[in-house]
């Protein structure tokens, strides 16, 4: 299935990446990041991209997927640090979507490397990055 | 063995610390606290509760100590987890359709929407989850992608609300018709104390009202009116001792002695039974009958040995300790018991004589009339030494469930209820607060519309047994009896009685004492106290009382105090101590504290 909403992070070349990452984090739009690559992060992000066609608030929304853990790591721990996602016991390596809101962005919540990405704690995520940029 | 002894320890430490269903935090004006359910339960006795009630441990605990509700718990904790994601759907339903949005609709809309999915993802309600998730694939198997290809147009919330909706519906219906539904759940309090026990209102779960404010107050600096009668009580009875202290102790010897058995009738039947072993008539009583005879004049004269020694003790006693008559009372006791065992021999002996009662009726009628009037004497004295011994029992029926107590299912059993102390009446620091979180089971053929308490059973789901103290430094004042001694009884040379060492004085203390919050065996049973004591004391036996002022330190409920203490008006310093009792002895100078 084609990704209509989907931006696939090149993780060969950085600067590709940075200008990736760039261009999405200037648009005005929910944008849901997608850590890691397997099988099941696939469908996930299929679903993710699925859940990004219509906001109930009318919210544009964007999925990033970046498939490795070290491309664009300085650009987006910052947001998970911030919100205190990563914690000691709770890396980078082991987060596997978070939601960042519009402009100021900022992170909330997240799934764990070990969650599902199903359609509830998919949607929560949009929600709740929708919910906080409304008046942004 | 070590491997074993850490998984045992965290295991009997889990055990100790169970859950409890309710939790208690008190609001005083000093803060708030969680009361702990393992811990003493002391509380201020001005204090506010606050009791939360953990909805999903209730439902817990019945289901496992009444499997018979089990299905309808279930179906009750589905439907809560429904009502609670579906308490904001009108606003979704309201806006997700709407193409412009302002502000204050956005909010609306999101605001319902986070409580919707924060609710799902909630680990309690994964199952609900997976519905969910599930209907999510079915409004797309229907409506295709995000329902853009349907000719109608339904979005993902309006499908997946309505289905919801029905389904809480059925659930409902399933929920009335299970045939384990009809109990109900209801929380009582109630208040022991010796100024008057009763129910106490808990916000939201009764119907009781709260009494007047009643504060008990910290700080007490003055004596009270039942205070300033007993001090009066107790100059009349110094006074009265000090003029009359040996005959005090010979009253209650005179009044002891009085209830020992007549011996008189003991004599005579034992004459009589000599004189009937002797005489004719027995030349045709078998021998063993003939010692069977000499025996029961073998317990007569036990009998007599026995009172006639119980007597000569009582009449050797004296004071000059007071803790010397609880132990003359617990030796007295224990002749009793003596003379109690030799009576039943001796009945056992009459019985033997009954044998002979054709022969000699009017020998046993004698005998058992004697036999009864000993008997009622023993049992007079019996209760004589019962009133020494202070048992009030208190009766609570702190499960009684009047109409004014509120029902609830779990569906809308309060979370939160409210005790506010000053409202429950007049109590005093040590009272207790039982609270009871009770589960209904309906009595089976209770007649319709029967009292809550003829209708249902009620069970215990979980007991607290608060105690009220006044926490942390506290003012009291205490009257009592003292005995003091003259310290340079020399300068007293002539006005001192020369048989006396003691002198009893009326006293009255201002008491500081200190609260626990973690020990009630501190507040039951050490209940120290160090203060100033002032007393008036009749060392020169003029009649007219003199000034005594000095320091005093009680221990267990000022039952025991002891001090030291200048009087003023003779310029003689004593010291002194107290015995308070919390019962009475006929004339012996010992009060109940206050």
């Amino acid at each position: 299935m084609a990704l209509l909403n989907t931006t696939i992070i090149n993780i060969q070349d950085h600067t590709i990446a940075k200008q990736q990452y760039d261009n999405l984090n200037t648009q005005k739009c929910i944008l849901m990041v997608v850590l890691g690559d397997s099988e099941n992060i696939a469908e996930g992000v299929a679903l993710a991209d699925e859940l990004a066609d219509t906001s109930p608030g009318g919210f544009a929304r964007k999925v990033m997927w970046v498939k490795d853990f070290v491309t664009l790591k300085a650009d987006l721990e910052p947001y998970l640090t911030a919100a205190s996602i990563i914690e000691d016991d709770t890396p980078y390596e082991e987060i596997k979507v978070f939601c960042l809101t519009l402009a100021p962005r900022k992170a909330n919540s997240r799934i764990h490397k070990n969650g599902q990405m199903t359609f509830v704690k998919l949607e929560k995520l949009f929600v709740e990055a929708e919910s906080q940029s409304i008046d942004q | 063995m070590k491997k074993f002894l850490l998984p045992l320890c965290l295991l009997i430490l889990n055990f100790g610390q169970a859950q409890s269903i309710i939790t208690m935090i008190e609001k005083t004006s000093y803060g708030s606290d969680t009361i702990a359910k393992s811990g003493p339960q002391i509380v201020d006795i001005n204090g506010n509760l606050s009791l939360y009630i953990d909805k999903e441990l209730l439902a817990e605990k019945i289901a496992a100590e009444y499997p018979q509700y089990q299905a309808s718990i279930d179906l009750q904790k589905k439907i809560d987890a429904l009502d609670s994601a579906l308490s904001l759907q009108e606003q979704i339903f309201a806006d997700v359709k709407r193409t412009t949005l302002n502000t204050g609709d956005l909010n609306a809309l999101y605001s319902g929407l986070n409580q919707f999915y924060q609710t799902l993802d909630a680990p309690a309600n994964t199952a609900l989850a997976a519905e969910v998730n599930d209907l999510f694939n079915d409004w797309r198997a229907l409506y295709g992608r995000n329902g853009i290809s349907s000719d109608k147009e339904v979005p993902k919330e309006v499908y997946i609300l309505s289905r919801l909706n029905d389904e809480l519906g059925k659930l409902k219906t399933d929920l009335e018709n299970s045939p384990g539904k009809s109990y109900s759940i209801s929380m009582v309090a109630y208040m022991s104390s010796k100024l008057g026990s009763d129910r106490v209102h808990i916000e939201n779960f009764d119907n009781i009202k709260e009494k007047e404010v009643y504060i008990v107050q910290r700080w007490v600096t003055t004596l009270s009116d039942d205070q300033l009668k007993q001090l009066q009580n107790i100059k009349e009875r110094a006074e009265k001792y000090n003029a009359e202290a040996p005959k005090v102790f010979e009253q209650l010897k005179q009044s002891l002695l009085q209830n020992f058995p007549d011996l008189a009738c003991i004599e005579t039947t034992k004459t009589a039974i000599v004189d009937f072993v002797n005489s004719n008539p027995l030349g045709n009583v078998e021998a063993a009958l003939k010692d069977k005879a000499n025996e029961v004049v073998a317990e007569y004269n036990a009998i007599v040995s026995l009172i006639n020694n119980a007597k000569a003790q009582i009449s050797s006693w004296n004071i000059d300790s007071v803790f010397e008559i609880l132990d003359l009372v617990q030796s007295l006791q224990a002749k009793l018991k003596d003379i109690e065992e030799t009576f039943t021999n001796f009945q056992s002996i009459l019985d033997t004589l009954q044998q002979l009662k054709t022969k000699a009726a009017v020998l046993y009628k004698d005998a058992s009339k004697c036999y009864s009037s000993v008997r009622d004497a023993v049992n007079a004295i019996g209760r004589m030494t019962g009133l020494l011994k202070n048992q009030s029992d208190r009766y609570k029926d702190n499960l009684d469930l009047g109409d004014e107590i509120l029902k609830f299912t779990l569906n809308d059993l309060p979370s939160e209820g409210y005790i506010r102390l000053k409202g429950a009446g007049p109590r005093e620091a040590g009272d207790n607060l039982e609270i009871n979180l009770v589960l209904l089971v309906p009595k089976s053929n209770a007649p319709e519309n029967a009292a809550v308490s003829d209708a249902y059973d009620p069970r215990r789901l979980e007991t607290w047994d608060l105690q009220m103290e006044i926490i942390g430094l506290r003012s009291e004042t205490s009257v009592g009896i003292i005995m003091a001694e003259p310290l340079n009884a020399e300068k007293l040379q002539g006005e001192l009685p020369d048989d006396r060492r003691f002198l009893y004085a009326p006293s009255a203390s201002l008491l500081l004492k200190i609260g626990s919050r973690k020990h009630r065996w501190y507040n039951d049973f050490v209940d120290l106290g160090l203060g100033i004591a002032i007393s008036t004391p009749d060392f020169n036996t003029d009649g007219t009382p003199e000034f005594g002022v000095g320091g005093m330190l009680t221990v267990f409920k000022d039952i025991l105090s002891v001090g030291y203490s200048y009087n003023v008006t003779l310029d003689v310093p004593y010291w002194h101590f107290g015995i308070n009792l919390p019962f009475n002895l006929p004339g012996i100078p010992i009060n109940t504290p206050k």
